[in-house]
């Protein structure tokens, strides 16, 4: 009976100490070596590079590269304006299309983007792919994928050094660094980024239309086409949500973007991808 | 942090002091080792003709390891502890016990060593405002006693050193499972609430002692003990077995920690132990402790806690009856951290003072005074 009667108070203040009032951000546990560790390092942007030269690979693995050259080079063209603005200095971004008639695109930690040409033969102009490669570069210059994985370069500190001859922890690394390389190809292909890094890219991206002369509705336009149509396409990853949508157009309204003109570009992209896709 | 976790537990030692809190680790994938040196020394005043029995322990062995990673919506671990061990080996003389020229030696071997291994796994809800853990661990408890005991005293009578050996084995052994069920909130912003329940299940237990005796007897046929007359046969050996399996205390840890500042967390845990052994109240200690980071590269951590005994009360007209010695106890330790790494050095002190009756089948009791230092080194890593 006291042994009853002492299990359920105890489950009973297991219970009352999980009541239903929580704090608004979980954040205060983070201790001052949580904040100098996210300090990015040069071996942090090395082992960036190196995380998404191996995403990027395992991409080309899933779907074949386009070999036309000038659609690719027309790509990097656009591409490589945006990511001018992108303020990742140390990246060298480069812009890939795969032979794909699905409508996506995706992008690898270190500066690699693909997009497909389903998403291509889905735009009306030139600033709707700078959109869309905007959208994928303020993935890469925002470090989602690599906040999410936690990736970090090398730490040769001494105390390093003496702490992984205590804990043993090399091959760890290693396997961890491959089941990172696993779950981002997760987020890419199936789960798809969480939605506040996908709010957030839109909202880089718009910002990024806007210094690059780009009109900066060019995404909201492309959106909503895309979401239209979306109960038709194989878009699995992120198709545009109309909460999504309706984000985009707040974020422009609130920029003060939604009015201005700026460049669409419509003819020289009807040019560059005439006959190509 | 002198024990006070419970409201913490972001990194593998959570695994064992509260599983929920694995589920706020700040790396995706972090392993934890620990390497302690355990002394302990215990002294009990009085025992033979006025002279103090001292018995001393150490050990240096790998106390810890852990491991966490994400595993699907929550976090995956694995640990390893060895929650007690003790290794004493202990060679002692009385002289002149009994009457002048006699001599009492004593050599005892003990060792104790309780080892828990098992996975655990974590889940948040509500935006990780609200974190429960399991962690079930396999128990395994080992325990090996060798006691030898050699009287020696001159008679007169026999013109002769007569003498009196006792050599006494014990072993057991215990089977079992351990499950921590943990819970962890932060019902207000800065604050950290965390409870667990655990009980130790014994599935299976088995014991041996055996004593063995050998007495070269006086020849002179008196009664008198103090003539150092044989009482029973000259050589005699016993052997016991037992399969009892033991019913240990439900435990519940309730904490709470504070982070006012990055720089700065006060940590406080009550530790709740069922009655045993007719007792009307549960056992309760507790711990206080507080992290303080010099930098974002150096923190220095400092706990003060209790280790009561959860034995009853020593009674005058009982004998044989477990000794009840109550600790209280500090800690201080030093991290550094890299990026990925912390590497961590600490000691822990403890001392005790309680009652005992180390004298078999007397009611005499004895005061204890005790003392445990525990030096210990820990890293862990983070990728």
């Amino acid at each position: 009976m006291k042994k009853t009667l002492f299990t359920t108070s105890a489950l009973l203040l297991m219970l009352h100490t999980s009541a239903t009032v929580f704090a608004e951000d979980e954040d205060f546990r983070k201790r001052s070596h949580h904040h100098a560790s996210d300090l990015v390092t040069e071996s942090d942007i090395q082992t960036e590079i190196k995380f998404g030269r191996d995403v990027a690979a395992r991409i080309l693995g899933k779907y074949p590269l386009s070999l036309d050259s000038d659609l690719t080079r027309y790509v990097n063209l656009v591409g490589k304006s945006i990511a001018q603005q992108a303020g990742r200095p140390e990246l060298v971004f480069r812009f890939a299309v795969l032979e794909a008639d699905f409508v996506n695109a995706y992008s690898a930690p270190g500066g690699y983007v693909f997009i497909s040409k389903g998403a291509i033969k889905k735009m009306q102009d030139e600033s709707e792919l700078a959109a869309a490669l905007a959208h994928e570069v303020a993935h890469i210059t925002q470090r989602h994928i690599v906040k999410e994985f936690k990736i970090k370069g090398k730490d040769d500190s001494s105390t390093s050094g003496l702490t992984k001859l205590i804990g043993g922890s090399q091959d760890a690394a290693r396997v961890a660094f491959n089941q990172a390389v696993d779950s981002a190809m997760k987020v890419l292909f199936e789960r798809g980024y969480k939605h506040e890094d996908e709010i957030n890219a839109d909202q880089e991206a718009i910002l990024l239309l806007a210094a690059s002369s780009y009109d900066p509705t060019a995404l909201q336009r492309y959106l909503e086409r895309i979401h239209k149509s979306s109960k038709t396409s194989s878009h699995k990853t992120h198709p545009p949500s109309t909460k999504r949508v309706n984000a985009v157009a707040t974020l422009l309204r609130e920029e003060g973007l939604d009015k201005v003109k700026y460049t669409t570009a419509k003819e020289r992209f009807t040019t560059s991808v005439k006959g190509k896709l | 942090m002198g024990g006070a976790y419970v409201a913490i537990s972001d990194d593998p030692s959570g695994l064992y002091y509260n599983p929920a809190g694995i589920e706020h680790a700040a790396s995706s994938n972090l392993s934890g080792s620990m390497n302690a040196f355990h002394i302990t020394n215990t002294k009990y005043h009085n025992v033979l003709n006025g002279g103090d029995w001292e018995r001393s322990s150490s050990v240096l062995l790998p106390n810890f390891f852990g491991v966490i990673q994400p595993l699907g919506k929550g976090t995956l671990g694995f640990s390893y502890a060895v929650t007690d061990a003790i290794l004493e080996d202990q060679d002692q003389t009385f002289y002149d016990i009994a009457q002048q020229g006699s001599k009492f030696h004593i050599n005892f071997n003990n060792q104790d060593t309780t080892y828990n291994i098992g996975p655990s796994y974590a889940l948040s809800l509500f935006s990780k405002k609200l974190n429960i853990g399991l962690s079930v661990y396999g128990h395994y408890r080992v325990k090996e006693q060798i006691f030898n005991q050699l009287f020696e005293v001159y008679s007169a009578a026999d013109t002769k050193t007569l003498y009196e050996w006792t050599n006494s084995y014990f072993h057991s052994e215990e089977y079992g499972v351990k499950p921590i069920l943990g819970v962890m909130i932060s019902p207000f912003d800065k604050l950290s609430l965390g409870a667990t329940i655990s009980k130790t299940i014994l599935l299976n237990a088995s014991s041996q002692t055996i004593k063995a005796k050998i007495a070269d007897c006086s020849t002179v046929t008196e009664a008198d003990p103090n003539k150092h007359v044989c009482q029973l046969t000259p050589i005699e050996r016993s052997q016991t077995s037992s399969d009892y399996v033991r019913d240990l205390p439900l435990n519940v840890n309730i904490g709470l920690a504070y982070f006012p500042t990055p720089a700065l967390v006060i940590s406080a845990d009550t530790n709740i132990y069922e009655p045993l052994w007719g007792q009307k109240l549960p056992l309760v200690n507790a711990s206080v402790g507080a992290e303080y980071y010099v930098s974002g590269g150096w923190a220095l951590r400092s706990g003060f806690f209790s280790n009561l005994a959860n034995t009853p009360v020593l009674k005058t007209t009982k004998s044989s009856q477990l000794e009840k010695i109550d600790f209280f106890g500090l800690s201080l330790s030093v991290t550094r951290f890299t990026r990925s790494t912390s590497l961590s050095f600490g000691m822990t002190q403890q001392f005790g003072a309680g009652k005992a009756q180390v004298v078999s089948g007397s009611s005499a009791m004895q005061n204890v005074s005790a003392s445990t230092t525990t030096g210990f080194l820990s890293a862990s890593y983070s990728y």
